[in-house]
Formats: C-alpha cells, sequence, structure tokens
C-alpha cells in the first residue's frame, strides 16, 4: 500500500473504538468486568472486556455478526464471575436474571484472557472505515460540495439512514437554496439525476432533515399500555401542538424503540420533482438506483447498520406522501426482483 | 370539493385592497389519511378540532409568505386541511390550508404556495415549522 493510498484508506477499528458498531457492547462488558473484577488494572479489564466482547459475537449467528445490536439488549447485558476452583477459572455474560448455566452457548471468557492484549483478542472483529477523519467518505467518485451551514451538533451515534426527494429538478438547485440560507435544512447527501453523488456534509456532524417524528409503537402497532397513556397525556387538549409534543416525547427514547432523528441518523436527498396536481413524485433514474443502493452500503457498512435502519422519511416524519418512497431497494426486494424469483406480496416498509 | 362551506355575501362581493386578501369561503377541516400508520384516530381527532373562521384565515395568510416548493419541503405535511375560496390581485383563488402552516392557491393553471413561520400562526394552524435542531 502507497502512502496515498494509505492515507485515503482509514485503517480496521476494532470494537474497542468509539466508532465502532460494537463499541456500545464493548462498554457494557468493560463496565461489568470493572465491577466483577475490582483488582485488575485499566488493562487487564479492558483485555477481559475484549475477550468477553469476542465471545459474546462468537455466540451470535454468523450472518448477524456485523450487524449492531439493540441498545435494550446490550443494556441486558451482566458480567458474573465463575467459581474461582473451576477448571478453568473465568467471567460469564448473563442477560437480565439469567445465571451463566442457563445460557446456552456459555458466554465466557478465562479469566487467563486479561493477559491477552485486547488487540489481538478483538482484531477478528476489524471494522473497515471509509470516513475519513473529517467525516467525508474518501470513495473519489463522490463529490465533495462542502456545504458548512448545514451542519448542527457532533454525530456521535448513527442509527439510522433517512431517505428524501428534494422538490427540485436538479441539484445545483438544491445546493444554491441551501447556500442561500444561514441555517439550512438538508442532509448530509445529494444524489442528482444523473447519479452523481455529492457530499454536503461531514458525518462527524448532524444535519436538520428529519423534523418531528411520529411515534414508533402507534405507526407499527407495538405500543404499551403505559406508552399509549403517555401519547395521551402528551396529546392533552390544554396542549397546543400534538405533533411537536409527540415528537419531543418520541424522541427522548432509546432507539430503535423510536424512530431516528437528526441526532442519531444521516440523511440523502434524491433529485426529484413533485407534481402538486397529480400529488406524484418523479421516480428515481437507473443512475441514481446504482448510487442510491452504492451509497447506502457503504454507510452500512462504515456504521454497522442494516435494511431495518433505512427509513423513508414520510413513513417516519409528518411529509409529502411518498417522498421517501422507492428510492432504497431492501435486499429483500431485490432479492424478490431478481430473474426467475415468483413474485410475492411484499411486507410493510419502514 | 368543499364540505359545509359558510360563506358571506359581502365577502364574495368584496374587492379587497391591493395586495389585501378576502376570504370569501372556507369549509371545515378535512381529515385525509395518507396511509402511513401513524394516521390514526389521534391525528383525526386533532384534525376535528381544527377550524377556521375566513377572517382567522386572511389573517393567516397575512402572516404567511410565498414558499417555493423546496421551501414547502421545510414544513410539515399534516394529513388535514382547511379548504376555500379567496379573491385577491383581481383574480378568484381556490386555496387550501394544511395544518402545518403551508397553503397552496389554485387559479386556472396558475398555482401558488405560501408558509408561515411567524409565531402568530402557532395558535391558527396544528403544527409550526420544526426547529429541527432539536
Amino acid at each position: 500500500m502507497t502512502e496515498t493510498e494509505a492515507a485515503s484508506n482509514p485503517p480496521g477499528i476494532l470494537p474497542n473504538d468509539p466508532n465502532h458498531r460494537h463499541n456500545a457492547l464493548y462498554r457494557q462488558l468493560l463496565e461489568g468486568v470493572t465491577t466483577a473484577e475490582p483488582g485488575r488494572t485499566p488493562e487487564q479489564r479492558a483485555n477481559l472486556a475484549a475477550g468477553l466482547t469476542d465471545a459474546y459475537l462468537q455466540s451470535r449467528p454468523a450472518g448477524e455478526r456485523d450487524m449492531r445490536i439493540d441498545e435494550s439488549v446490550i443494556r441486558d447485558l451482566r458480567v458474573m464471575p465463575g467459581a474461582r476452583d473451576a477448571p478453568t477459572p473465568s467471567l460469564f455474560v448473563v442477560s437480565g436474571t439469567q445465571t451463566p448455566s442457563e445460557v446456552t452457548p456459555r458466554i465466557s471468557t478465562p479469566l487467563a484472557t486479561a493477559e491477552i492484549p485486547a488487540s489481538q483478542t478483538l482484531a477478528a472483529h476489524a471494522q473497515q472505515r471509509t470516513v475519513g477523519a473529517d467525516g467525508y467518505l474518501t470513495d473519489p467518485n463522490i463529490i465533495r460540495t462542502s456545504i458548512p451551514a448545514l451542519e448542527r451538533n457532533p454525530l456521535t451515534d448513527v442509527n439510522g439512514i433517512v431517505m428524501h426527494r428534494t422538490t427540485g429538478s436538479t441539484a445545483q438547485g438544491t445546493i444554491d437554496h441551501w447556500r442561500g440560507q444561514d441555517r439550512p435544512y438538508g442532509t448530509h447527501f445529494l444524489i442528482d439525476r444523473d447519479g452523481t453523488i455529492h457530499q454536503t456534509a461531514s458525518l462527524n456532524n448532524n444535519t436538520a432533515h428529519v423534523g418531528n417524528i411520529r411515534s414508533r409503537g402507534e405507526v407499527e402497532g407495538t405500543l404499551t399500555p403505559e406508552r399509549e397513556q403517555e401519547l395521551a397525556t402528551v396529546r392533552s387538549p390544554r396542549r397546543n401542538d400534538d405533533v411537536a409534543d409527540v415528537s419531543r416525547l418520541e424522541s427522548a427514547r432509546s432507539y430503535p424503540d423510536r424512530y431516528p432523528t437528526n441526532r442519531d441518523s444521516i440523511g440523502i436527498e434524491v433529485v426529484a420533482t413533485y407534481n402538486e396536481r397529480t400529488k406524484t413524485w418523479q421516480e428515481p433514474t437507473e443512475a441514481q438506483t446504482a448510487s442510491i443502493q452504492r451509497l447506502v452500503g457503504t454507510l452500512q457498512q462504515n456504521y454497522g447498520l442494516n435494511d431495518r435502519d433505512v427509513y423513508e422519511h414520510d413513513r417516519i416524519s409528518f411529509k409529502t406522501q411518498g417522498e421517501g418512497a422507492g428510492l432504497y431497494q431492501p435486499a429483500a426486494v431485490r432479492d424478490l426482483n431478481a430473474p426467475g424469483v415468483q413474485q410475492q406480496p411484499a411486507g410493510p416498509q419502514r | 370539493m368543499l364540505p359545509a362551506c359558510s360563506s358571506s355575501p359581502q365577502g364574495r362581493n368584496a374587492e379587497p385592497a391591493a395586495g389585501a386578501v378576502s376570504v370569501m369561503e372556507i369549509a371545515a377541516a378535512r381529515y385525509e389519511p395518507t396511509g402511513a400508520g401513524g394516521d390514526g384516530p389521534a391525528l383525526a381527532a386533532d384534525c376535528s378540532q381544527w377550524s377556521l373562521t375566513r377572517r382567522q384565515a386572511e389573517t393567516y395568510f397575512r402572516l404567511s409568505k410565498p414558499i417555493t416548493m423546496a421551501e414547502a419541503h421545510d414544513f410539515d405535511t399534516l394529513p388535514c386541511a382547511i379548504s376555500g375560496k379567496l379573491r385577491a390581485d383581481g383574480r378568484t383563488w381556490d386555496f387550501e390550508i394544511n395544518a402545518g402552516a403551508t397553503a397552496v392557491w389554485r387559479s386556472g393553471a396558475d398555482l401558488k404556495m405560501s408558509g408561515c413561520t411567524d409565531p402568530a400562526c402557532a395558535p391558527l394552524v396544528r403544527t409550526m415549522p420544526n426547529p429541527y435542531d432539536e
């Protein structure tokens, strides 16, 4: 690898790096190790947490090891010490009120792992990053069209990708619109009709593109009675703006109990017009579809997201119907469209 | 098209001053679910509680500004709208105010859009543009 290649290809990162998709898991287990093994040095605790992280990830089905784990699952994990006089004294990972013997297969790491460097243990879970330190993708085919006014606060945790359409006929029109405002609403990426991808904002910062979010539980029919009551309370007739109040309530929940917000999502605008008379959106060109698939795939790879984390703006927020529809094709839909595959009714999209 | 319209003979015939808007007819709020799962009873109920008098609609239009399609994109669009007829610039327009603080005027082939970001519009619609920074 030449020096230039090394600079443009950021090295892989390990789960103990804050940008790794499994860093939350590593941190949870490190906290558990700190409680279970208080006498250890910080380095030994880190090595043990690495061992448990590796064991936990190895216990997952092969196809799911690269996917991010729900926060609620991670929060439920605890670390328990095994018997000191066992043939191989170990630490165990359990969930909720489980005991180590109830976990099949057992998720554990020998205490001897404390002496094995975390970097060695975690090497199998290295995640390649194509996001440079400045938050721009290193792919030379993505045009850097920086519009600093789009950037708001640090984007530390990416949980979702939100697909938008612009209501315009050219990328330049949208760029001019954004550049003409002090604090524009807009997205990190903009895909022109010819498929050109512009990165307009650094992925180190969020942008304002989602707006008020709907109640995910209500949309997807998963509301608990408690959540239903919370919604009823914020929708009290004494309040003025139910939409904003519900959005605030939802935003305080953890993902994926809620839809992504500006704080934890990447936005992609696709250039397309809207016909106000026919109430229809322009379909993406073939070149746009190819760019959408490529860009979303790259972002999924970098942030450990899957197709369930890709959203249509109008499904999660209050926007013109169909704004984000038919842009990204999830793998399940792509497979259905493959030659020789019999068409089946599609399930609900997120 | 305009169920439950209320109208005023004076309003219908009066010609507003240049640049002014005179609302001649205004209908009850109409709930039109988009099919998104969240468009449920709560939004329908909220919509049913919304109404504007002709005078309130005129105030709304006075506070609003013309917007482009790109600017309209920055507002929320709710499945709830109030429609009616107005007189402005010597012409009669059909209008529709969305509960998310945008409006569309149509007259023949002409179409105009407006949006309101003035806080004084808040009591006149169901939600105002989100600060997006929350």
